[in-house]
Protein backbone atom coordinates (compact mmCIF):
# COMPACT_ATOMS: atom_id res chain seq x y z
CA UNK A 1 0.00 0.00 0.00
CA UNK A 2 1.92 3.43 -0.83
CA UNK A 3 1.43 6.41 1.29
CA UNK A 4 -0.78 8.19 -0.60
CA UNK A 5 -3.39 5.00 0.15
CA UNK A 6 -3.02 5.03 3.68
CA UNK A 7 -3.31 8.73 4.13
CA UNK A 8 -6.60 8.54 2.09
CA UNK A 9 -7.95 5.51 3.72
CA UNK A 10 -7.16 7.18 7.28
CA UNK A 11 -9.24 10.15 6.31
CA UNK A 12 -11.96 7.44 5.39
CA UNK A 13 -11.19 6.53 8.96
CA UNK A 14 -10.16 3.12 7.88
CA UNK A 15 -8.41 0.79 10.75
CA UNK A 16 -6.50 -0.70 8.84
CA UNK A 17 -4.74 2.24 7.37
CA UNK A 18 -4.30 3.85 10.61
CA UNK A 19 -2.83 1.20 12.29
CA UNK A 20 -0.37 1.20 9.07
CA UNK A 21 0.18 4.91 9.69
CA UNK A 22 0.77 4.53 13.49
CA UNK A 23 3.11 1.31 12.35
CA UNK A 24 5.54 3.53 10.00
CA UNK A 25 5.50 6.62 12.13
CA UNK A 26 5.43 6.01 15.60
CA UNK A 27 8.96 4.99 16.58
CA UNK A 28 10.21 8.46 14.74
CA UNK A 29 7.59 10.65 16.63
CA UNK A 30 8.35 8.79 19.57
CA UNK A 31 12.04 9.88 19.17
CA UNK A 32 10.56 13.56 19.05
CA UNK A 33 8.11 13.88 22.12
CA UNK A 34 11.19 11.98 24.02
CA UNK A 35 13.25 15.11 22.96
CA UNK A 36 10.21 17.81 24.14
CA UNK A 37 9.09 15.86 27.07
CA UNK A 38 11.08 15.78 30.60
CA UNK A 39 10.02 12.24 31.31
CA UNK A 40 9.32 9.55 29.11
CA UNK A 41 5.21 8.99 30.46
CA UNK A 42 5.03 12.24 29.37
CA UNK A 43 6.09 11.86 26.02
CA UNK A 44 4.13 8.81 25.65
CA UNK A 45 1.25 10.77 26.33
CA UNK A 46 2.17 13.06 23.77
CA UNK A 47 2.68 10.53 21.56
CA UNK A 48 -0.74 9.41 22.33
CA UNK A 49 -2.45 12.83 21.89
CA UNK A 50 -0.24 13.10 18.67
CA UNK A 51 -1.78 10.64 17.24
CA UNK A 52 -5.41 11.28 18.15
CA UNK A 53 -4.92 14.89 16.54
CA UNK A 54 -3.02 13.06 13.25
CA UNK A 55 -6.37 11.06 12.44
CA UNK A 56 -8.75 13.72 13.40
CA UNK A 57 -6.99 16.36 11.33
CA UNK A 58 -5.55 14.04 8.67
CA UNK A 59 -8.04 15.21 5.74
CA UNK A 60 -6.13 18.63 6.16
CA UNK A 61 -3.02 16.95 4.50
CA UNK A 62 -3.27 18.04 0.92
CA UNK A 63 -0.78 15.88 -0.37
CA UNK A 64 1.46 19.35 -0.88
CA UNK A 65 4.99 18.99 0.53
CA UNK A 66 6.20 15.90 2.58
CA UNK A 67 3.76 14.00 4.78
CA UNK A 68 6.17 13.40 7.19
CA UNK A 69 7.11 17.07 7.66
CA UNK A 70 2.98 17.81 8.60
CA UNK A 71 2.92 14.76 10.85
CA UNK A 72 6.10 16.03 12.60
CA UNK A 73 4.67 19.90 12.41
CA UNK A 74 1.44 18.57 14.30
CA UNK A 75 3.31 16.75 16.93
CA UNK A 76 5.32 19.27 17.75
CA UNK A 77 1.99 21.71 18.19
CA UNK A 78 0.89 18.57 20.77
CA UNK A 79 4.43 18.77 22.86
CA UNK A 80 4.39 22.30 23.05
CA UNK A 81 0.99 22.40 24.17
CA UNK A 82 1.11 19.85 26.77
CA UNK A 83 4.29 21.61 27.73
CA UNK A 84 2.35 24.70 27.99
CA UNK A 85 -0.09 23.44 30.50
CA UNK A 86 2.70 23.46 32.92
CA UNK A 87 3.78 26.93 32.03
CA UNK A 88 7.20 26.75 30.10
CA UNK A 89 9.56 28.98 32.04
CA UNK A 90 12.52 30.66 29.77
CA UNK A 91 14.53 32.18 32.34
CA UNK A 92 18.65 32.20 33.06
CA UNK A 93 19.59 28.70 34.99
CA UNK A 94 23.16 29.80 35.17
CA UNK A 95 25.42 32.62 34.06
CA UNK A 96 27.75 30.55 32.91
CA UNK A 97 25.72 29.04 30.21
CA UNK A 98 26.83 32.06 28.48
CA UNK A 99 30.83 31.12 28.42
CA UNK A 100 31.34 28.99 25.26
CA UNK A 101 33.18 25.91 26.13
CA UNK A 102 35.84 24.39 23.61
CA UNK A 103 34.09 21.39 22.48
CA UNK A 104 36.19 18.89 20.17
CA UNK A 105 33.75 17.12 17.35
CA UNK A 106 34.64 13.68 18.47
CA UNK A 107 33.32 14.53 21.72
CA UNK A 108 29.60 14.33 20.67
CA UNK A 109 30.47 10.93 18.60
CA UNK A 110 31.41 9.59 21.46
CA UNK A 111 28.19 10.02 23.18
CA UNK A 112 25.82 7.24 22.18
CA UNK A 113 22.35 8.04 21.00
CA UNK A 114 21.23 7.91 24.40
CA UNK A 115 23.38 9.40 26.44
CA UNK A 116 22.36 12.35 24.38
CA UNK A 117 18.98 11.88 24.20
CA UNK A 118 19.33 11.94 27.68
CA UNK A 119 21.02 15.34 28.24
CA UNK A 120 18.49 16.87 25.87
CA UNK A 121 15.69 15.75 28.30
CA UNK A 122 17.20 16.90 30.82
CA UNK A 123 17.78 20.30 29.65
CA UNK A 124 15.29 23.31 31.38
CA UNK A 125 12.40 23.58 29.57
CA UNK A 126 13.19 26.61 27.82
CA UNK A 127 16.06 25.32 26.58
CA UNK A 128 15.18 22.14 25.66
CA UNK A 129 12.47 23.51 23.83
CA UNK A 130 13.70 26.15 21.97
CA UNK A 131 16.55 24.04 21.25
CA UNK A 132 14.71 21.39 19.87
CA UNK A 133 12.72 23.66 17.52
CA UNK A 134 15.63 25.67 15.98
CA UNK A 135 17.88 23.00 16.01
CA UNK A 136 16.28 19.93 15.05
CA UNK A 137 13.06 21.02 13.40
CA UNK A 138 14.59 23.91 11.97
CA UNK A 139 12.25 26.83 13.35
CA UNK A 140 13.14 30.45 12.44
CA UNK A 141 13.62 32.50 15.65
CA UNK A 142 10.20 34.43 14.96
CA UNK A 143 8.81 31.48 14.12
CA UNK A 144 9.60 30.42 16.90
CA UNK A 145 8.75 33.19 18.65
CA UNK A 146 5.12 33.28 17.16
CA UNK A 147 5.05 29.40 18.40
CA UNK A 148 5.84 30.17 21.59
CA UNK A 149 4.43 33.70 22.43
CA UNK A 150 7.88 35.16 23.10
CA UNK A 151 9.73 37.80 21.75
CA UNK A 152 12.46 36.44 18.92
CA UNK A 153 15.42 37.96 21.03
CA UNK A 154 14.39 35.88 24.16
CA UNK A 155 14.61 32.70 21.56
CA UNK A 156 17.95 33.91 20.56
CA UNK A 157 19.10 33.82 23.96
CA UNK A 158 17.94 30.85 25.03
CA UNK A 159 18.91 28.61 22.09
CA UNK A 160 21.99 30.27 23.10
CA UNK A 161 22.39 29.52 26.27
CA UNK A 162 20.93 26.07 25.94
CA UNK A 163 24.06 25.22 23.40
CA UNK A 164 26.12 26.27 26.09
CA UNK A 165 24.31 24.06 28.67
CA UNK A 166 24.65 21.43 26.88
CA UNK A 167 28.36 21.49 25.66
CA UNK A 168 29.10 21.81 29.13
CA UNK A 169 27.06 18.25 30.22
CA UNK A 170 28.71 16.77 27.22
CA UNK A 171 32.20 17.79 28.71
CA UNK A 172 31.73 17.07 32.11
CA UNK A 173 30.41 13.80 30.92
CA UNK A 174 33.10 12.70 28.95
CA UNK A 175 35.43 13.83 31.79
CA UNK A 176 33.62 11.39 34.10
CA UNK A 177 34.07 8.60 31.34
CA UNK A 178 37.40 9.43 30.76
CA UNK A 179 38.18 9.13 34.77
CA UNK A 180 36.76 6.13 34.29
CA UNK A 181 38.75 4.28 32.01
CA UNK A 182 41.48 6.31 33.84
CA UNK B 1 33.58 24.39 17.81
CA UNK B 2 31.48 26.80 15.60
CA UNK B 3 27.78 26.67 16.62
CA UNK B 4 26.44 25.59 13.50
CA UNK B 5 28.85 22.33 13.35
CA UNK B 6 27.89 21.76 17.04
CA UNK B 7 24.30 21.94 15.90
CA UNK B 8 24.20 20.02 13.00
CA UNK B 9 26.77 17.24 15.06
CA UNK B 10 24.18 16.42 17.37
CA UNK B 11 21.24 16.69 14.76
CA UNK B 12 22.68 14.25 12.91
CA UNK B 13 23.12 12.28 15.65
CA UNK B 14 19.94 11.92 16.75
CA UNK B 15 18.40 11.94 13.28
CA UNK B 16 18.05 8.23 12.98
CA UNK B 17 17.75 7.51 16.76
CA UNK B 18 14.99 4.91 17.11
CA UNK B 19 13.16 5.20 20.24
CA UNK B 20 10.77 2.27 21.56
CA UNK B 21 7.34 2.53 21.11
CA UNK B 22 5.18 0.65 24.61
CA UNK B 23 3.56 -2.07 23.26
CA UNK B 24 0.37 -0.75 24.07
CA UNK B 25 0.18 2.46 22.39
CA UNK B 26 -2.38 1.57 19.58
CA UNK B 27 -4.58 0.00 22.44
CA UNK B 28 -4.36 3.48 23.87
CA UNK B 29 -4.82 5.68 21.02
CA UNK B 30 -8.02 3.37 20.15
CA UNK B 31 -9.54 3.27 23.73
CA UNK B 32 -9.12 7.00 24.20
CA UNK B 33 -10.20 7.91 20.74
CA UNK B 34 -13.74 6.45 21.14
CA UNK B 35 -13.71 7.71 24.73
CA UNK B 36 -13.28 10.99 23.25
CA UNK B 37 -16.40 10.75 20.55
CA UNK B 38 -18.15 9.11 23.46
CA UNK B 39 -17.52 12.29 25.56
CA UNK B 40 -18.74 14.14 23.15
CA UNK B 41 -21.85 13.11 23.03
CA UNK B 42 -22.00 12.99 26.52
CA UNK B 43 -22.57 16.85 26.50
CA UNK B 44 -25.69 16.25 24.70
CA UNK B 45 -27.27 15.39 28.03
CA UNK B 46 -26.71 18.80 29.53
CA UNK B 47 -26.46 20.64 26.68
CA UNK B 48 -30.68 19.17 26.66
CA UNK B 49 -31.31 20.35 30.52
CA UNK B 50 -29.72 23.76 29.14
CA UNK B 51 -31.95 24.70 26.50
CA UNK B 52 -34.41 23.38 28.85
CA UNK B 53 -33.16 25.60 31.77
CA UNK B 54 -33.03 28.47 29.34
CA UNK B 55 -36.15 27.79 27.53
CA UNK B 56 -37.66 27.66 30.99
CA UNK B 57 -36.13 30.89 31.73
CA UNK B 58 -37.82 32.34 28.55
CA UNK B 59 -41.09 31.30 29.14
CA UNK B 60 -40.96 32.43 32.90
CA UNK B 61 -39.89 35.84 32.41
CA UNK B 62 -40.98 36.93 28.43
CA UNK B 63 -44.35 35.55 28.12
CA UNK B 64 -46.51 33.65 26.18
CA UNK B 65 -48.44 35.05 23.80
CA UNK B 66 -50.92 32.36 22.71
CA UNK B 67 -51.63 32.40 26.20
CA UNK B 68 -52.87 35.44 26.35
CA UNK B 69 -54.55 35.28 23.30
CA UNK B 70 -56.79 32.18 25.02
CA UNK B 71 -56.95 34.54 27.94
CA UNK B 72 -58.53 37.01 25.95
CA UNK B 73 -61.04 34.46 23.99
CA UNK B 74 -62.10 33.03 27.06
CA UNK B 75 -63.10 36.65 28.67
CA UNK B 76 -64.85 37.46 25.54
CA UNK B 77 -66.87 34.43 25.98
CA UNK B 78 -67.65 35.05 29.80
CA UNK B 79 -68.66 39.18 29.49
CA UNK B 80 -66.89 42.11 30.58
CA UNK B 81 -68.69 41.47 34.12
CA UNK B 82 -66.72 38.16 34.96
CA UNK B 83 -63.57 40.03 34.68
CA UNK B 84 -64.30 42.00 37.82
CA UNK B 85 -64.54 38.36 39.35
CA UNK B 86 -61.82 36.81 37.38
CA UNK B 87 -60.33 35.93 40.27
CA UNK B 88 -63.38 34.12 42.02
CA UNK B 89 -63.99 32.30 38.48
CA UNK B 90 -60.23 30.85 38.54
CA UNK B 91 -60.40 29.85 42.27
CA UNK B 92 -64.00 28.32 42.03
CA UNK B 93 -63.85 24.76 40.67
CA UNK B 94 -66.98 24.16 41.35
CA UNK B 95 -70.48 26.33 41.77
CA UNK B 96 -73.24 24.48 43.55
CA UNK B 97 -76.68 24.02 42.06
CA UNK B 98 -78.39 26.88 40.05
CA UNK B 99 -81.77 27.87 38.68
CA UNK B 100 -81.96 30.65 36.68
CA UNK B 101 -85.62 31.74 35.49
CA UNK B 102 -85.33 34.84 33.93
CA UNK B 103 -88.43 36.71 31.55
CA UNK B 104 -87.34 38.86 29.25
CA UNK B 105 -89.67 41.25 27.08
CA UNK B 106 -88.26 43.56 24.59
CA UNK B 107 -90.81 46.61 23.29
CA UNK B 108 -90.82 47.58 19.20
CA UNK B 109 -88.76 50.29 20.22
CA UNK B 110 -86.46 48.39 21.35
CA UNK B 111 -85.81 48.24 24.67
CA UNK B 112 -85.76 45.89 27.30
CA UNK B 113 -87.32 44.52 30.46
CA UNK B 114 -85.80 41.43 32.19
CA UNK B 115 -87.66 39.93 35.18
CA UNK B 116 -85.17 37.36 37.27
CA UNK B 117 -86.04 35.22 39.08
CA UNK B 118 -82.93 33.68 40.32
CA UNK B 119 -82.52 30.67 42.89
CA UNK B 120 -79.04 30.43 43.70
CA UNK B 121 -77.31 27.96 46.23
CA UNK B 122 -75.29 29.65 48.80
CA UNK B 123 -72.77 32.14 48.10
CA UNK B 124 -73.19 35.84 46.85
CA UNK B 125 -70.80 35.78 44.64
CA UNK B 126 -72.23 32.81 42.84
CA UNK B 127 -75.31 34.98 42.81
CA UNK B 128 -73.85 37.82 41.11
CA UNK B 129 -72.74 35.87 38.58
CA UNK B 130 -76.07 34.40 38.23
CA UNK B 131 -77.45 37.78 37.53
CA UNK B 132 -74.56 38.80 35.38
CA UNK B 133 -75.47 35.47 33.05
CA UNK B 134 -78.80 36.78 32.94
CA UNK B 135 -78.60 40.10 31.89
CA UNK B 136 -76.31 38.62 29.09
CA UNK B 137 -78.28 35.58 27.73
CA UNK B 138 -76.20 35.23 25.27
CA UNK B 139 -72.98 34.88 26.84
CA UNK B 140 -74.79 31.51 28.78
CA UNK B 141 -74.87 30.14 25.30
CA UNK B 142 -71.50 29.91 25.40
CA UNK B 143 -71.47 27.57 28.13
CA UNK B 144 -72.96 25.23 25.34
CA UNK B 145 -73.50 21.78 27.14
CA UNK B 146 -74.17 23.05 30.52
CA UNK B 147 -77.43 25.17 30.06
CA UNK B 148 -80.62 24.61 28.61
CA UNK B 149 -82.63 27.95 27.62
CA UNK B 150 -85.91 27.27 26.13
CA UNK B 151 -87.59 30.76 24.29
CA UNK B 152 -90.81 31.23 23.31
CA UNK B 153 -91.25 34.00 20.89
CA UNK B 154 -94.69 36.13 21.15
CA UNK B 155 -96.71 37.45 17.64
CA UNK B 156 -96.84 41.25 16.84
CA UNK B 157 -93.24 42.13 16.66
CA UNK B 158 -93.24 41.79 20.60
CA UNK B 159 -90.37 39.31 21.52
CA UNK B 160 -91.45 37.62 24.41
CA UNK B 161 -88.61 36.03 25.78
CA UNK B 162 -89.32 33.42 28.60
CA UNK B 163 -85.88 31.93 29.41
CA UNK B 164 -85.63 29.11 32.01
CA UNK B 165 -81.95 28.68 32.44
CA UNK B 166 -80.94 25.49 34.55
CA UNK B 167 -77.30 24.84 35.39
CA UNK B 168 -76.85 21.72 37.11
CA UNK B 169 -73.82 21.40 38.78
CA UNK B 170 -72.40 24.55 36.59
CA UNK B 171 -69.06 24.17 35.95
CA UNK B 172 -66.72 26.90 36.26
CA UNK B 173 -64.50 26.81 32.73
CA UNK B 174 -65.51 23.31 32.26
CA UNK B 175 -63.53 22.24 35.16
CA UNK B 176 -65.09 19.69 37.56
CA UNK B 177 -65.54 19.54 41.53
CA UNK B 178 -62.29 18.91 43.51
CA UNK B 179 -62.18 14.86 43.89
CA UNK B 180 -63.78 14.34 41.07
CA UNK B 181 -62.54 11.72 38.71
CA UNK B 182 -64.43 11.71 35.60
CA UNK B 183 -62.74 12.52 31.81
CA UNK B 184 -63.14 16.42 31.25
CA UNK B 185 -62.01 18.94 28.70
CA UNK B 186 -59.33 20.93 28.69
CA UNK B 187 -59.56 24.70 29.16
CA UNK B 188 -57.82 26.66 26.90
CA UNK B 189 -55.96 28.06 30.14
CA UNK B 190 -54.48 24.82 30.90
CA UNK B 191 -53.81 23.92 27.46
CA UNK B 192 -51.37 26.59 26.96
CA UNK B 193 -50.11 25.70 30.74
CA UNK B 194 -48.93 22.66 28.45
CA UNK B 195 -47.64 23.81 25.53
CA UNK B 196 -44.07 23.32 26.45
CA UNK B 197 -42.61 21.14 29.58
CA UNK B 198 -39.79 19.70 30.32
CA UNK B 199 -39.34 16.26 32.19
CA UNK B 200 -36.73 14.86 33.79
CA UNK B 201 -36.59 11.15 35.08
CA UNK B 202 -34.47 8.36 36.14
CA UNK B 203 -35.35 4.45 35.53
CA UNK B 204 -34.60 1.32 36.81
CA UNK B 205 -35.07 -1.20 34.19
CA UNK B 206 -34.55 -5.04 33.39
CA UNK B 207 -32.85 -5.96 30.16
CA UNK B 208 -33.71 -9.02 28.26
CA UNK B 209 -31.11 -10.63 25.97
CA UNK B 210 -31.67 -12.69 22.88
CA UNK B 211 -28.66 -14.27 21.33
CA UNK B 212 -29.00 -16.37 18.21
CA UNK B 213 -25.62 -17.88 16.69
CA UNK B 214 -25.67 -20.63 13.89
CA UNK B 215 -23.35 -22.20 16.43
CA UNK B 216 -25.62 -23.13 18.81
CA UNK B 217 -22.92 -24.36 21.47
CA UNK B 218 -21.64 -21.21 20.64
CA UNK B 219 -24.82 -19.61 21.23
CA UNK B 220 -25.34 -22.04 24.56
CA UNK B 221 -22.41 -20.65 25.47
CA UNK B 222 -22.61 -17.52 25.36
CA UNK B 223 -26.35 -17.59 26.92
CA UNK B 224 -25.37 -19.63 29.76
CA UNK B 225 -22.05 -17.43 30.58
CA UNK B 226 -24.32 -13.99 30.66
CA UNK B 227 -27.09 -12.49 33.03
CA UNK B 228 -28.44 -9.20 32.48
CA UNK B 229 -28.47 -7.41 35.62
CA UNK B 230 -30.72 -4.31 37.34
CA UNK B 231 -29.76 -1.51 34.98
CA UNK B 232 -31.07 2.44 34.75
CA UNK B 233 -31.72 4.47 32.31
CA UNK B 234 -31.82 9.03 32.85
CA UNK B 235 -32.53 11.28 30.71
CA UNK B 236 -34.61 14.84 29.69
CA UNK B 237 -37.64 15.46 27.18
CA UNK B 238 -38.97 18.49 25.79
CA UNK B 239 -42.86 17.83 25.74
CA UNK B 240 -44.87 20.21 23.01
CA UNK B 241 -48.57 20.13 23.05
CA UNK B 242 -49.88 19.57 19.02
CA UNK B 243 -53.30 19.49 20.47
CA UNK B 244 -54.77 19.55 23.50
CA UNK B 245 -54.06 15.99 23.92
CA UNK B 246 -51.58 15.26 21.25
CA UNK B 247 -47.78 15.78 22.67
CA UNK B 248 -44.04 15.42 20.87
CA UNK B 249 -41.02 14.62 22.83
CA UNK B 250 -37.70 14.89 22.25
CA UNK B 251 -35.08 14.84 24.21
CA UNK B 252 -31.88 12.62 25.30
CA UNK B 253 -31.28 9.71 27.64
CA UNK B 254 -27.87 7.75 28.92
CA UNK B 255 -28.42 3.95 29.52
CA UNK B 256 -26.59 1.81 31.33
CA UNK B 257 -27.41 -1.95 30.90
CA UNK B 258 -25.27 -4.23 33.35
CA UNK B 259 -24.25 -8.03 32.25
CA UNK B 260 -22.85 -10.59 34.98
CA UNK B 261 -20.59 -12.60 32.98
CA UNK B 262 -19.44 -15.67 34.36
CA UNK B 263 -17.58 -18.87 32.40
CA UNK B 264 -15.10 -21.56 32.37
CA UNK B 265 -13.32 -22.17 29.31
CA UNK B 266 -12.40 -25.80 27.84
CA UNK B 267 -9.22 -25.80 30.37
CA UNK B 268 -11.45 -25.48 33.47
CA UNK B 269 -10.27 -20.99 33.96
CA UNK B 270 -12.96 -19.10 35.13
CA UNK B 271 -13.74 -15.80 33.56
CA UNK B 272 -15.44 -13.37 35.47
CA UNK B 273 -16.70 -10.08 34.84
CA UNK B 274 -19.59 -7.00 34.77
CA UNK B 275 -20.02 -5.76 31.52
CA UNK B 276 -21.25 -2.14 30.75
CA UNK B 277 -23.27 -1.36 27.46
CA UNK B 278 -23.73 2.21 27.69
CA UNK B 279 -25.84 4.25 25.27
CA UNK B 280 -26.64 7.70 24.88
CA UNK B 281 -30.16 7.81 22.84
CA UNK B 282 -32.84 10.36 21.49
CA UNK B 283 -36.31 9.25 22.02
CA UNK B 284 -38.65 10.42 19.30
CA UNK B 285 -41.98 10.19 21.09
CA UNK B 286 -45.48 10.74 20.30
CA UNK B 287 -47.56 10.95 23.31
CA UNK B 288 -52.09 10.78 24.05
CA UNK B 289 -53.94 12.29 26.41
CA UNK B 290 -56.29 9.39 27.59
CA UNK B 291 -57.31 10.46 30.48
CA UNK B 292 -57.61 13.86 32.11
CA UNK B 293 -59.24 14.88 35.75
CA UNK B 294 -58.38 17.36 38.03
CA UNK B 295 -55.50 15.57 39.24
CA UNK B 296 -54.79 12.71 37.06
CA UNK B 297 -53.33 12.29 33.77
CA UNK B 298 -52.80 9.36 32.06
CA UNK B 299 -50.92 9.11 28.64
CA UNK B 300 -50.13 6.18 25.72
CA UNK B 301 -46.58 6.44 24.42
CA UNK B 302 -44.85 5.34 21.45
CA UNK B 303 -42.26 6.43 18.94
CA UNK B 304 -38.23 5.36 18.84
CA UNK B 305 -35.29 5.55 20.77
CA UNK B 306 -32.59 6.75 18.51
CA UNK B 307 -29.29 5.32 19.65
CA UNK B 308 -26.28 7.75 18.47
CA UNK B 309 -23.31 6.07 20.28
CA UNK B 310 -22.94 3.14 22.40
CA UNK B 311 -19.67 1.95 24.64
CA UNK B 312 -19.08 -1.40 25.61
CA UNK B 313 -16.47 -2.48 28.80
CA UNK B 314 -16.18 -6.17 29.93
CA UNK B 315 -15.35 -9.34 27.87
CA UNK B 316 -17.76 -12.02 26.33
CA UNK B 317 -16.35 -15.12 25.45
CA UNK B 318 -15.00 -16.16 21.83
CA UNK B 319 -16.40 -19.48 19.76
CA UNK B 320 -12.91 -21.29 21.50
CA UNK B 321 -13.90 -19.66 25.16
CA UNK B 322 -11.26 -17.16 24.89
CA UNK B 323 -12.61 -13.77 26.64
CA UNK B 324 -13.04 -10.74 23.92
CA UNK B 325 -12.26 -7.61 25.49
CA UNK B 326 -15.11 -5.35 24.57
CA UNK B 327 -13.03 -2.21 24.59
CA UNK B 328 -10.41 -2.96 22.50
CA UNK B 329 -12.05 -5.11 20.10
CA UNK B 330 -15.41 -4.08 18.11
CA UNK B 331 -17.66 -6.65 18.95
CA UNK B 332 -20.83 -4.74 18.82
CA UNK B 333 -21.56 -1.42 16.53
CA UNK B 334 -20.90 1.92 17.95
CA UNK B 335 -24.73 2.88 16.46
CA UNK B 336 -27.12 0.22 17.62
CA UNK B 337 -29.89 2.06 15.86
CA UNK B 338 -33.35 2.18 16.92
CA UNK B 339 -35.55 0.35 19.46
CA UNK B 340 -39.52 0.64 19.36
CA UNK B 341 -40.43 2.37 22.55
CA UNK B 342 -44.04 2.29 23.82
CA UNK B 343 -45.28 3.11 27.57
CA UNK B 344 -47.72 4.57 29.74
CA UNK B 345 -47.31 7.66 31.62
CA UNK B 346 -49.49 8.40 34.73
CA UNK B 347 -49.04 12.19 36.19
CA UNK B 348 -50.32 13.37 39.38
CA UNK B 349 -50.52 17.52 39.25
CA UNK B 350 -48.68 19.23 42.37
CA UNK B 351 -49.53 22.20 41.06
CA UNK B 352 -50.46 24.18 38.55
CA UNK B 353 -46.71 23.79 36.91
CA UNK B 354 -45.22 20.63 38.34
CA UNK B 355 -46.40 17.41 37.83
CA UNK B 356 -44.71 13.83 38.93
CA UNK B 357 -45.13 11.14 37.08
CA UNK B 358 -44.54 7.33 36.38
CA UNK B 359 -43.92 5.76 33.06
CA UNK B 360 -43.89 1.75 32.94
CA UNK B 361 -42.41 1.22 29.26
CA UNK B 362 -41.11 -1.27 27.08
CA UNK B 363 -38.30 -0.98 24.51
CA UNK B 364 -37.52 -3.17 21.69
CA UNK B 365 -34.38 -3.44 19.64
CA UNK B 366 -35.02 -3.45 16.05
CA UNK B 367 -31.88 -3.94 14.91
CA UNK B 368 -28.56 -6.58 15.83
CA UNK B 369 -26.41 -4.77 17.47
CA UNK B 370 -23.48 -7.07 17.07
CA UNK B 371 -20.66 -6.30 14.53
CA UNK B 372 -20.87 -8.23 11.17
CA UNK B 373 -17.49 -10.10 11.95
CA UNK B 374 -18.57 -11.96 14.52
CA UNK B 375 -20.88 -15.04 14.31
CA UNK B 376 -23.62 -14.43 16.51
CA UNK B 377 -26.34 -11.85 16.83
CA UNK B 378 -27.57 -10.08 20.26
CA UNK B 379 -30.60 -7.71 20.71
CA UNK B 380 -31.00 -6.67 24.24
CA UNK B 381 -34.56 -5.22 24.62
CA UNK B 382 -35.47 -3.83 27.97
CA UNK B 383 -38.82 -2.85 30.20
CA UNK B 384 -38.20 -0.40 33.14
CA UNK B 385 -40.38 2.42 35.17
CA UNK B 386 -39.63 5.91 35.11
CA UNK B 387 -40.36 8.27 37.62
CA UNK B 388 -40.20 11.53 36.47
CA UNK B 389 -40.76 15.43 36.73
CA UNK B 390 -42.82 17.51 34.45
CA UNK B 391 -42.29 21.47 34.87
CA UNK B 392 -44.33 23.34 32.54
CA UNK B 393 -42.62 26.37 30.97
CA UNK B 394 -45.27 29.32 30.68
CA UNK B 395 -44.57 32.78 31.81
CA UNK B 396 -45.33 33.16 35.50
CA UNK B 397 -47.31 36.64 35.32
CA UNK B 398 -50.62 34.58 33.58
CA UNK B 399 -51.04 33.83 37.46
CA UNK B 400 -51.89 37.75 38.02
CA UNK B 401 -55.94 37.80 37.02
Amino acid sequence: MTEKEIITGCIKKNAVCQRLLFDQYSRKLMTLCLRYARTAPDAEDMLQESFIKIFSAIHQYRFEGSFEGWIKRVTVSVCLRKLQESKIRFDDVSALESTKHALHPDVIDSLSEKELMQLISSMPDGYRVVFNLSVMEGYTHDEIAALLNIEAVTSRSQLMKARRWLQKKILANQKITVKHAG
Amino acid sequence: MQDKEFDDRIKYALSNYPSAVPADMWDRITAKKKRRRFGFLLFLLPGILLVGAGAMYYFTQNGDTARKRNLLNENDAIKPSVNTDRTQLSNDNAIAPAEIKTNLQETAAGTLSSNKKIKTANTRNKKKKARTASAHPSSLQTDAGAANIAVATSPNDKISDSTKISTPATEDHKTVKPGSTSTQEITPTEAADEKFALELFVSPQAPFNHISADDKTYQQALQSAGSMQLSYTAGARISYAITKKLFVKIGAQYSQLNEKIDYKDSQGNSFQSMNHYKTVSVPLLISYRIITTENFRLHATTGTVLNIVSRYQGIIPSAFGQPIDLQTHDVYNKNVSASFYLSVDISRKMNRRNDLFIEPWFSYRLKNMVNSNYSFDQRIHSMGLSLGWRYRLFRNNDHQF
